[in-house]
């Protein structure tokens, strides 16, 4: 079985190293879509199905906090799973990630085995 | 803790665990020739982010570097090999992430992690003058080799 991915970070070299790592972890991979912030994000939430969301928290346009809050406002987006991955270090902001039903908060740098290990967790070790 | 340390031990997580460069600080032995490793780059680049609390504290992150050092952070990120090309965006994109790495680990180490610290995107660009010098030189700076390539952190308080 194959999963789809969808990376929103507004940086392309993190989206390219997001999609090097998911292809050295011996991930099965369907599609990988891209997004440069949480707007284009939602549009491809739209027309694709995606089994995991890995999301920036940083970014112009719509940031991950308000990405996360319209995905959570859609009830064909609200069990999406959504992995954080910031350099975000503050104990109140990670709290508000939490309340937003976020599976997992990767602080960077991040390994490519935290990565595979994060997934492999949510997606039920079927990877 | 001091901004100085503060800057110095992210500017350690930044080269060392993200970039998986291999990190030497530069410590200058003559006043006035601080910056020449730098300054004798063919194409110099530099990357800056504000950062602001909300209870009033923002500055700057600042790395300037030569085009040297941001091909091997690009390489080294994207596992290139040595004698592949990089690409001018590419290469200016990974000194932008690394600017924003830099700075959340700054904010933590200086801040704590009790403290929201927003930090605005990132804009990186080859630049031709040198007044980031100057800034370098009155704010107090890092210089470090990663990968042999020299590269100048600093940050602006304001």
């Amino acid at each position: 079985m194959s999963y789809n991915f969808l990376i929103v970070d507004d940086s392309s070299i993190i989206r390219k190293v997001i999609q090097k790592t998911l292809g050295l972890a011996g991930i099965d991979v369907g599609s990988i879509y891209e997004a440069a912030n949480g707007r284009e994000g939602l549009d491809v939430l739209e027309k694709e199905w995606v089994d995991l969301v890995f999301l920036d928290i940083n970014m112009p346009v719509m940031n991950g906090l308000e990405f996360m809050e319209h995905l959570r406002n859609n009830p064909q987006t609200i069990q999406t799973p959504v992995v954080v991955v910031s350099t975000e270090g503050s104990r109140e902001r990670r709290a508000t990630l939490a309340e937003k039903d976020i599976k997992a908060y990767l602080r960077k740098p991040v390994t490519p085995e935290e990565i595979s290990k994060t997934i492999q967790q949510i997606l039920g070790g079927t990877v | 803790m001091s901004v100085q340390e503060a800057l110095e031990r992210a500017t350690k997580i930044a080269l060392e665990d993200w970039a998986m460069m291999i990190s030497e600080q530069v410590i200058p032995e003559q006043s006035g020739e601080e910056f020449h490793p730098i300054q004798e780059q063919d194409v110099l680049m530099h990357a800056k982010m504000p950062y602001a609390s909300h209870d009033g504290k923002h500055g700057e992150i600042n790395i300037c570097c030569g085009k040297g050092f941001a091909d091997t952070l690009a390489r080294n990120l994207l596992g290139m090999d040595f004698s592949d090309e990089v690409s001018l965006a590419d290469a200016l994109d990974s000194l932008c992430e690394m600017t924003n790495v830099l700075g959340g680990h700054f904010a933590t180490e200086e801040f704590g992690v009790d403290t929201v610290i927003e930090l605005r995107s990132p804009e990186a660009k080859i630049i031709e003058d040198q007044t980031v010098f100057e800034a370098a030189q009155k704010n107090g700076y890092v210089m470090m080799l990663g990968d042999d390539e020299p590269a100048l952190f600093f940050i602006q308080q304001s």
